[in-house]
């Protein structure tokens, strides 16, 4: 292919002069006896592979595209392939996950074989005769590498063993809402129940239910969902955020509300740092200075080298240090908030925030916050022991902070920092994590919306249901011990293949995608005796709900995802500009004026419209 | 069938249609195997060019999941518009071209110098090893590059923080100084791609028939003047060729690498128009402007394309239609 190309190359005018003739001649001489009429042929074939040649450089440019192409998918393949390596590894354990889930089902079919049965709450087991209803269920796939709804997990199978219903499982473990968005629009191989897109989506919730994907649910759970109502009067938030505009429930929201009660998400410090140095956990603006400044200066680490401390590093982007915002004058640390006369506001447009940003200005300027801005670097930076203070993380990810940092230095104690305030005197709250992930709904080509509404009344919302869901199986994944106490079991305290709690128990089908509704209690019982559940302690009901995400119309969606991406980007662009100082902070107001330009009071607006219809169904 | 039978029918000639299936049939039996080699290449236009092509419509209608590309309601140049209303537009526009020029600058040359220098190495062996040496970080996925070159330039630490300040520079974090965003992309890419972009050129020399250089050499010609007058005319067309199409392929830069090496600090010279279609049509699904954008982007090349095929044709004598 290669030598092709040259002779192409060559050809044209300048071969007419030498080239052509000369290469045929060598060509011809190389073989010895050929005769004169056989050189001519082959002057002949000579030009024919020219015209071949040409043919031959134009295929292989396109193949060299072709070629570029299938490199570019090289990374996602590898990726495939990767996981694929995984399932092979994890095999063995998801065996014998499978294995015990046999075992069970050889015992007579009686609902309390496998042992304890909890509240059922009015529900009544089985749903329907074993085996005489099929629901499809398509959406995410488990969160835990090689394991798959699709080839059946523990927890699947009981969950059918107790509600009688069967579950065709098509679930993905990527580009999920792709997948569901050509297979909502085609209409086509809508399956019974289907995971959505959250709140904020453009095309979410209330695009289905419009065009009639979707199938109300008040009536439903009115008649046969007993625990949703249950959950719904524990929860009016949770209820408020499954309506939409029109009043109808289309769909339920994946409820983290129980657990974030428990898990606090916030900055978290290096206590052994501080006690080298002799210092206090910071809890103002101006110790949090002193704090940042001495770790800076000072060889916290120990390690004999002053200067490798990083004192404040973030995650996922140097905006997320608006969590520093209580330090300056507001209640709470959410961008945005409603003040006493329920008015809607977003903070980073405001006078107060200008504070804020001088702060980390001059912080930034004396090198006090890592310069790595989008938090690329800060997993190694941490397992080489140099980070003081992180922003932020829930409390689970601090443990995990910990094992990374402790490769490098085994004292390392990463400890949750108190909400930051502006005096001794502040009262500023911790904002709780967001309360919903995506949307569960059934869909109009349900034929048993009955069965469907009980089986999800078991799943989301029962006790039995959330034993299994947050526990996993008696037996298996843990057991009573003498006091009557819950453990979990070595296959989620100490597995191998899965070193997380959450992975050990998501390999088993626990902890799952669909339907979520997550217990703090069983997160606390993981963390139990370690300094996330200190953590969580101390943060219980000590936390802010947040900003309510309640499901927009099909006017406010349109007016917040025209608007809202470019403004975010300008948002995020000139917090950087501030922080980093490559734009004055004189030029707040122009700031300001320009983002209102792009439209962030009609973005507020829509929030606005948003919180009252919240207020209107809490209240009630 | 019939419709290619009725193309295939040449209006001026007396044949039959019978006759023009013959010759068809017997230019199939005849250049199979070219046939065959081009197949994988027009399959991959059609699969992911041509085909696709007609979503954009996308870009002149209000689409709607619901109602597919063909149900949704027109829009006319609404998207458009938008665009070029859009506070971002100027900045794109000119990251975008600039971008492209620069990489454009720095990355044709070099493998043809690559080539060059490589040709004249006389070890057989070495030649060999430098060559292989010079493809491998193509091998690499960039993501793994924009890795190695975070590392490098970590402003703690860093190797090339370190040697650069034997130099009396400052420690710095380029990845946050949008003046240095262009240098770092280029720069890298140059560094990934040359040795793999060399490989045409390569073979092209390799073609040269030596005799020439024999005779240049009876004639008194050095190292130097072989390589003007020689080895350059020889794959000067090679040369024009690739630069027309690298120019129609100019503004095409994907956003892969540029999502990863950028961040808020550097959106100033790092937002192009295939990162802005990303966050806009992914990230945010207004999948209408962002064909719009995307077609905008297209139009752009085609004009580059022909504009530079044109010139081509003019000065060298050479182009691709």
């Amino acid at each position: 292919m290669s030598i092709n190309c040259g002779r192409v190359f060559r050809g044209q005018d300048r071969n007419r002069k030498y080239g052509n003739n000369k290469y045929q001649k060598t060509a011809a001489m190389d073989e010895k006896d050929v005769s004169r009429k056989e050189a001519v042929k082959i002057l002949q074939k000579g030009r024919v592979m020219q015209k071949k040649i040409i043919a031959g450089l134009l295929s292989t440019v396109l193949l060299a595209f072709t070629l570029t192409g299938c490199q570019n998918a090289e990374g996602q393949t590898g990726a495939g392939s990767q996981s694929g390596g995984q399932t092979e590894e994890t095999g063995e354990a998801q065996a014998g996950a499978e294995e015990s889930a046999e075992a069970d089902a050889v015992e007579p079919a009686s609902v309390d074989a496998t042992g304890t049965v909890y509240d059922l709450g009015g529900l009544s087991l089985p749903i329907c005769e074993p085996g005489s209803v099929s629901l499809t269920y398509m959406g995410n796939d488990t969160w835990c590498a090689g394991v798959s709804y699709n080839d059946g997990t523990a927890v699947q199978q009981e969950i059918e063993k107790r509600t009688g219903v069967h579950i065709e499982w098509d679930t993905y473990s990527s580009d999920v809402e792709t997948v569901l968005q050509t297979r909502l629009a085609s209409m086509e191989g809508l399956p019974d129940m289907v995971e959505l897109p959250p709140f904020d989506s453009n095309v979410g919730v209330d695009t289905y239910s419009a065009n009639g994907v979707l199938v109300p649910l008040n009536d439903l759970i009115d008649q046969y969902a007993p625990n949703i109502r249950q959950l719904f009067e524990k929860y009016p938030a949770l209820k408020a955020m499954c309506t939409s505009a029109d009043g109808n429930i289309y769909a339920l929201a994946g409820w983290w509300g129980d657990i974030n009660d428990y898990v606090p998400d916030y900055l978290y410090i290096r206590q052994d740092w501080l006690d080298n140095l002799g210092l206090e956990m910071p809890e103002t603006v101006d110790e949090l200075y002193e704090v940042l400044k001495a770790f800076k200066e000072q060889d916290a680490n120990g390690n004999g080298d002053p200067n490798d401390e990083i004192p404040l590093a973030t995650k996922n982007g140097i905006w997320q240090l608006y969590y520093l915002m209580t330090g300056f004058g507001y209640d709470t640390n959410s961008l945005w908030y409603v003040d006493e006369n329920s008015e809607v506001h977003y903070a980073a447009v405001e006078k107060q925030y200008k504070e804020m940003l001088t702060f980390l200005n001059k912080c930034y300027a004396e090198g006090l916050i890592s310069d790595d801005l989008d938090g690329t670097l800060l997993t190694q930076n941490i397992t080489e022991d140099k980070v003081g203070i992180v922003c932020h993380d829930p409390a689970d990810n601090m443990a995990s902070s910990d094992d990374l940092a402790m490769t490098g230095n085994p004292a390392c104690d990463y400890e949750f920092m108190p909400v930051l305030q502006a005096d001794e005197n502040g009262t500023a709250q911790m904002t709780k994590r967001s309360l919903t992930w995506h949307y569960y709904g059934i869909t109009s080509a349900c034929e048993n919306p009955e069965t469907a509404i009980q089986w999800i009344d078991y799943v989301y919302a029962s006790k039995d249901g959330s034993m299994l869901y947050n526990y996993g199986i008696e037996g298996l994944t843990y057991e009573y011990d003498d006091q009557g106490e819950i453990q979990f079991t070595d296959l989620v305290t100490n597995n191998e293949t899965y070193t997380s709690a959450f992975s050990a128990l998501r390999s088993v089908g626990a902890w799952p995608t669909y339907f979520i509704n997550d217990s703090g209690e069983a997160f606390m019982k993981i963390f139990e005796g370690t300094k996330v559940e200190t953590a969580c302690q101390a943060a219980y009901n000590n936390m802010r709900d947040p900003f309510p995400e309640m499901l927009g119309t099909a006017e406010e969606s349109e007016v917040f995802t025209s608007i809202w991406p470019d403004l975010s980007t300008y948002l995020n662009e000139m917090f950087t500009a501030f922080v980093i100082g490559t734009e004055s902070l004189d030029n707040f107001d122009k700031y300001v004026e320009t983002a209102n330009s792009m439209g962030m009071q009609e973005v507020i607006a829509v929030k606005k419209a948003q919180y009252e219809r919240y207020q209107e169904i809490v209240g009630k | 069938m019939k419709d290619i039978r009725k193309l295939w029918v040449n209006k001026g000639q007396k044949g039959s249609e019978e006759r023009v299936m013959q010759t068809l049939r017997r230019n199939i039996r005849k250049d199979w195997m070219l046939l065959l080699i081009v197949l994988p290449g027009v399959l991959y236009f059609a699969v992911f060019c041509y085909g696709p092509m007609y979503g954009i419509l996308m870009a002149f209608k209000d689409y709607n999941v619901s109602k597919g590309i063909w149900g949704s309601p027109w829009s006319g140049w609404k998207h458009f518009k938008e665009l070029v209303d859009s506070v971002y537009f100027g900045r794109l526009v000119k990251n975008t071209f600039l971008l492209s020029i620069e990489q454009l600058i720095w990355s044709f040359p070099v493998p043809i110098a690559f080539a060059l220098l490589l040709n004249e190495l006389r070890n057989n062996k070495w030649k060999r090893v430098a060559q292989t040496a010079a493809y491998l970080p193509h091998f690499i996925s960039v993501v793994v590059v924009v890795g190695i070159l975070k590392d490098l330039l970590s402003s703690d630490g860093g190797v090339l923080t370190q040697l650069f300040m034997i130099f009396g520079v400052q420690p710095r974090n380029y990845f946050n100084m949008p003046e240095a965003f262009r240098t770092l992309y280029v720069g890298s890419g140059v560094w990934q791609e040359f040795g793999w972009n060399s490989i045409i050129y390569v073979a092209a020399i390799s073609t040269i028939d030596q005799e020439m250089y024999e005779s240049a050499a009876l004639d008194g010609a050095g190292r130097w003047k072989k390589l003007i007058y020689i080895t350059l005319p020889a794959i000067a067309p090679t040369i024009v060729l690739l630069l027309v199409m690298n120019m129609g392929n100019m503004l095409n830069i994907g956003y892969e690498k540029v999502i990863l090496m950028y961040n808020s600090a550097t959106y100033s010279t790092a937002d192009i128009f295939s990162t802005y279609v990303y966050r806009k049509g992914l990230l945010s699904a207004q999948y209408s402007f962002a064909s719009a954008v995307g077609l905008a982007n297209s139009v752009i090349n085609v004009l580059i394309l022909s504009g530079a095929n044109y010139v081509a044709k003019k000065a060298a004598d050479t182009s691709i239609f």
